[in-house]
């Protein structure tokens, strides 16, 4: 079997498996809704000033409901023992775990990215910042699913791993958030939005070449133990 | 010493409390990590005795 | 292998041990006389910052904490990059230890920057760049103490962990710039002499004192957490026994 014939085999066996359970795709979409329709009763239902605090509400509740998402991402693997048959496997595990983070990415960050605008409506975010929004969303989730990867090949092994992926994965997670809200707030304020988006696109490439190595390294630390 | 007197190193024009407040906390951190490490060392060694005295006794029967 | 003799003796928790204790108070003297003298130079015989005032004492303790924090979780990723590669245990010890060192020392970074911020910015909180970066670095070792803690199999958790620093070593320059360009995205205009208020010699001597002073403090503090775990680890070996037996 090529590596490629692999990669598509694990891949289409996730998203399987994530389309037959659909809590797996389903549930985070809903925390995103539900918590940031929270947001306006706690702040005030004023237009003016949820405008003005909307790109970073969407952006700080989507890195959450990513988070959230990732804690799941090896542990039914890990309990079937799938996991390690793939890692006993001759196959290069980059590809792999590639294969298994789009994956993730496909039914966490991509319908998120896809119902932002929906959210950006209810919040009030001026329509300029639309646009944007969703495509910083597009790469910034990606991104998210590499970094929470890591924290979940970290942590698949543990009994309580919930709270403390968290943990881990947060601070790392703030150039994203950083860049993410900056490029919405830009593209409002009318100036130059392409930098940010740029930056994202930089971070992603970045994650693409070295988070799989990171997981790989955390995956084999996990089944080992 | 740029103070004309104690009484006035102690106030620093107004300013004394925060100068003071984070060289006493800073004096309490440091000295808390060095008591930690030696608390660890002595309790470290106890186990070690322990575990040698456990030994001790085992060679004699 | 002649050349590799030395990466063996240091690979040797025993023999770091023993070398560690000839060490200990050179490191240990230095530190305090530098740390208590550099303090009370900066305390007591330094002209006031002409526009802080006296508050810009508390740098003395202030960037020294800040500073070894920072040098202290690079340490502590070159021991795990070490471990990782060739699975020596010293190294994953150094990791463990530099840990709540470096957590403690970025604490204190935290609260003497807030107590310094009230009478210089009028405020206890300030989000900016720099006091941003050390609270993700805050974060950064409550994340790998948390994560070390979590784990039953030692070996495992070292293993862990070390994966986790060097993840972190790599984003912390992506952190810091991105954080320095979110502050110079929102700067407000009041706070802008700070930077520009330039430091004096006079000034900044007794900063390098207290600066050399914290760095040997924590390389003294560190072998002490170090050598407490070397002897929890090898507490059934023979020489460990013999040493707290002899005295």
């Amino acid at each position: 079997m090529g590596t490629s014939t692999v990669m598509f085999a694990v891949l289409r066996r996730d998203l399987q498996a994530a389309l037959r359970r659909g809590s797996e795709w389903s549930n985070p979409l809903l925390f995103f809704l539900m918590v940031c329709s929270l947001f306006p009763l706690g702040i005030g239902p004023e237009r003016q000033q949820l405008a003005v605090l909307a790109p970073g509400i969407i952006w700080v509740v989507a890195l959450l409901a990513s988070m959230m998402a990732t804690d799941g991402l090896f542990r039914g693997d890990y309990d079937d023992a799938t996991l390690e048959q793939l890692l006993l496997s001759p196959l290069p595990l980059y590809p792999l775990v590639l294969a298994k983070t789009f994956g993730h990415w496909l039914v966490s960050g991509l319908p998120l990215s896809l119902l932002s605008p929906l959210l950006a409506t209810i919040l009030q975010l001026p329509s300029e910042g639309l646009a944007v929004l969703m495509v910083s969303l597009l790469l910034g989730t990606a991104v998210l699913s590499f970094i929470g990867a890591i924290g979940a090949a970290l942590t698949v092994g543990l009994r309580k791993g919930g709270l403390l992926l968290s943990l881990i994965v947060l601070p790392l997670y703030i150039p994203v958030l950083i860049f993410g809200s900056a490029a919405v707030k830009s593209a409002i304020d009318g100036m130059a939005y392409l930098p940010p988006l740029a930056v994202l696109a930089a971070l992603l490439m970045a994650a693409l070449a070295l988070a799989p190595l990171a997981i790989g390294g955390a995956l084999r630390i996990s089944v080992d133990q | 010493m740029v103070f004309a007197n104690l009484q006035q190193l102690w106030q620093m024009d107004g300013h004394g409390p925060y100068v003071w407040f984070s060289f006493a906390t800073s004096a309490i951190v440091l000295c808390a990590l060095v008591f930690e490490s030696r608390r660890r060392g002595r309790n470290a060694r106890a186990l070690a005795a322990a575990a040698a005295r456990r030994r001790r006794a085992e060679n004699q029967f | 292998m002649a050349n590799w003799q030395w990466f063996h003796k240091w690979g040797s928790p025993r023999w770091f041990y023993q070398f560690s204790g000839r060490l200990l108070p050179w490191l240990a003297i230095p530190a305090l006389l530098l740390l208590v003298g550099g303090c009370v130079w900066g305390l007591a015989f330094v002209p006031a910052d002409f526009k802080q005032g006296n508050s810009f004492r508390i740098i003395y303790i202030h960037v020294p904490a800040a500073a070894v924090a920072m040098g202290g979780y690079m340490l502590m990723a070159t021991a795990a990059a070490v471990h990782l590669i060739w699975r020596m245990k010293l190294a994953a010890i150094v990791m463990k230890s530099a840990a709540p060192i470096g957590a403690a020392l970025t604490f204190l970074a935290l609260l003497t920057g807030a107590v310094w911020g009230k009478p210089t910015w009028g405020t206890w909180w300030v989000w900016d760049a720099r006091i941003t970066s050390v609270l993700i670095l805050f974060f950064l070792y409550l994340g790998l103490i948390a994560l070390h803690q979590a784990f039953e199999n030692r070996d495992a958790a070292a293993r862990a962990c070390a994966v986790l620093a060097i993840v972190g070593a790599v984003n912390i320059p992506i952190i810091y710039w991105s954080v320095e360009w979110w502050y110079s995205l929102h700067q407000p205009a009041s706070i802008k002499f700070v930077g520009e208020s330039t430091i004096h010699p006079t000034m900044l001597r007794p900063l390098m004192a207290t600066l050399s002073g914290m760095y040997l403090f924590f390389g003294w503090v560190l072998l002490l957490f170090v050598r407490a775990e070397i002897i929890e680890r090898e507490k059934n070996t023979r020489w460990v026994q013999a040493l707290v037996s002899g005295k």
